[in-house]
């Protein structure tokens, strides 16, 4: 038997997950339609939908902080998953019909190799599970014709219940894990860290919530840590993201905490390589930058 | 207002509770909750008001006005302990009402009624131990925006709609107290709370509930709230404080114990009009 050749991380996305961009586009899965709404977020999906066509990945995994567990990271790894995902704050933007073939192999490697780095990792097996709204926003909106194979990594909370520190050092092990995972199996895999930037929402929303008129971000340190942040990444800066995340996260509430990010920015080794940015909006006032990093 | 309020209880809501096979603490939980469950009975109760942490609100609070609730729910976490099926009637006119009260003073509302909207592990776990005779229910979310006062606020309007209603309604607050999960597997047989400081917190917690009632129980939550992390930073206290009124408020505590850690407690409020 031939061995594999070894796989390979080709781009990673900052891919927020606003439902508002799937309202936005009208997509057949949706059974919510609007006036459109958020272009500029939307046409940065377009450039990296452009991406994934050149780089043409066997797999995506993506990382959803609205798949919070607790004992653990979870790896979905049931060959099928499909059903409605209604999402339980926008109901009314976002009530999608969804099927997706998961790469059932890969996520046991990512469990077996994430136990390797003492991590507590586990296998999700109930076809009945409901995907949550963030891994299904992320990767329609990098993948509309879902035909690549995915895979659903939740966000375990330990960022949240242990302290920014060790739960990071839990997101930085996990990545590691997922390089590791990726390079046995062959694959040439995307990942996708499923942030928001600053995260702070208007408890109202205009009507039609597609105005575009009343869309800001709701306020201006928000603003000014986004582009801090943006900025430190276009730059390459690993080191002084770092030592700022605590701060940013504190000050913008930035969702960010949940780990995606320092998940994949480790699989990628933290690259010091100018990320692309491909877009910045906001979204019912959070802040939302869709960015690359390019890997081949 | 012919309606009234026949009581109200703190309940946990997590899936733990329906397996108490697995432990002595569990199986103290799930006995209290059938304990409630009779005293809900009693109470000759006609609709369930519904509060739980579980179900996070952003655009202000939300009510759940879909006529029938039903499917199949997996837990995030604990999916590998089967199913949760839920099949419920909403009081679909007292969700109505609550919103119309909750929204005078200003704050923002929203109804929910959406086939397939995911409802909360909290609330299919606490109705399914709590209400086999299929008493109607309204289910009120948690706004994540809304500190404590704002909470007792929302609670005052609902419980204003429970009056103005003409039923006998019963107000379940679902939450747990201290949510310092263990983070690793454990043995169900030697759950335990996590932190012995937790423990003494949620006991004070629960004696200020029983001696002198919810307004100075939620008084200590600033205080308790530093040193252990609380269920939404204990919003579904304040919330029946709101619902139970400043005064007369004590609760007498069925049973206290660990879920994976955590602390939890069932506490009946009985009627106090």
């Amino acid at each position: 038997m031939t061995p594999k050749a070894p796989g390979k991380i080709v781009a990673g996305f900052l891919a927020p997950h606003p439902p508002h961009l799937v309202y936005g586009e009208n997509p057949p899965q949706n059974r919510v339609k609007s006036q459109g709404g958020w272009e500029t977020l939307r046409w940065a999906y377009e450039r990296c939908r452009e991406s994934m066509a050149v780089v043409k990945p066997d797999v995506i995994l993506v990382h959803s902080p609205h798949w919070t567990t607790i004992v653990g990271h979870h790896f979905a790894a049931v060959p099928e998953l499909k059903g409605r995902s209604v999402d339980p704050i926008f109901p009314h933007l976002f009530q999608y019909d969804f099927s997706m073939k998961v790469d059932t192999e890969l996520a046991a490697l990512c469990a077996e190799e994430g136990k390797r780095e003492g991590l507590n990792t586990k296998l999700m097996t109930n076809p009945k599970f409901r995907v949550d709204y963030g891994t299904i926003v992320s990767l329609h909106l990098l993948n509309p014709k879902w035909d690549i194979p995915v895979l659903p990594i939740s966000a375990n909370n330990s960022p949240y219940f242990s302290g920014w520190e060790s739960g990071q050092e839990q997101m930085v092990a996990l990545g590691r894990a997922t390089a590791r995972a990726i390079e046995k199996s062959g694959r040439r895999a995307v990942l996708a860290a499923s942030n928001t930037l600053s995260h702070l929402h208007f408890s109202e929303e205009p009507n039609p919530p597609e105005d575009m008129s009343q869309e800001h971000i709701q306020t201006m340190g928000q603003y000014q840590w986004d582009m801090r942040i943006i900025d430190l990444l276009r730059r390459g800066e690993m080191a002084e993201l770092k030592r700022v995340m605590p701060q940013f996260i504190d000050e913008a509430f930035a969702e960010v905490r949940s780990g995606g990010l320092m998940w994949m920015l480790s699989a990628l080794g933290f690259p010091t390589t100018p990320a692309k940015l491909h877009g910045y909006g906001t979204v019912i006032g959070t802040g939302n930058a869709v960015m690359e990093w390019r890997n081949e | 207002m012919n309606g009234k309020l026949v009581g109200a209880a703190l309940v946990p809501g997590l899936p733990h509770l329906l397996s108490p096979q697995k432990s002595k603490a569990w199986e103290l939980l799930n006995s209290a909750m059938k304990t409630l469950a009779t005293q809900i009975a009693e109470a000759k109760s006609e609709a369930l008001l519904v509060y739980s942490t579980q179900w996070l609100s952003v655009l202000g609070t939300s009510f759940q006005t879909q006529a029938r609730p039903h499917g199949v729910h997996v837990d995030e976490n604990w999916h590998e302990w089967g199913d949760l099926p839920f099949d419920f009637q909403s009081d679909v006119a007292l969700s109505k009402a609550c919103a119309t009260e909750v929204g005078g003073p200003g704050f923002p509302t929203k109804l929910i009624d959406y086939e397939e909207f995911p409802i909360d592990t909290g609330t299919i776990v606490a109705l399914q131990l709590l209400n086999a005779k299929k008493t109607p229910v309204s289910i009120v979310s948690s706004w994540v925006y809304a500190d404590g006062e704002k909470t007792a606020q929302i609670g005052k309007a609902v419980a204003t709609a429970a009056r103005k209603s003409g039923k006998r309604v019963f107000a379940l607050g679902i939450s747990s107290l201290s949510t310092r999960y263990f983070t690793d597997e454990i043995d169900p047989a030697t759950d335990r709370l996590s932190s012995p400081e937790d423990d003494a917190g949620n006991r004070k917690l629960l004696g200020e509930i029983e001696s002198g009632g919810l307004t100075t129980a939620c008084a200590l939550l600033p205080q308790l709230g530093k040193a252990m992390p609380l269920d939404m930073g204990g919003n579904a206290l304040h919330w029946l404080r709101g619902v139970c009124g400043e005064n007369k408020n004590q609760g007498r505590v069925l049973a206290y114990g660990p879920l994976w850690g955590t602390g939890n407690a069932i506490v009946h409020f009985p009627e106090n009009e």
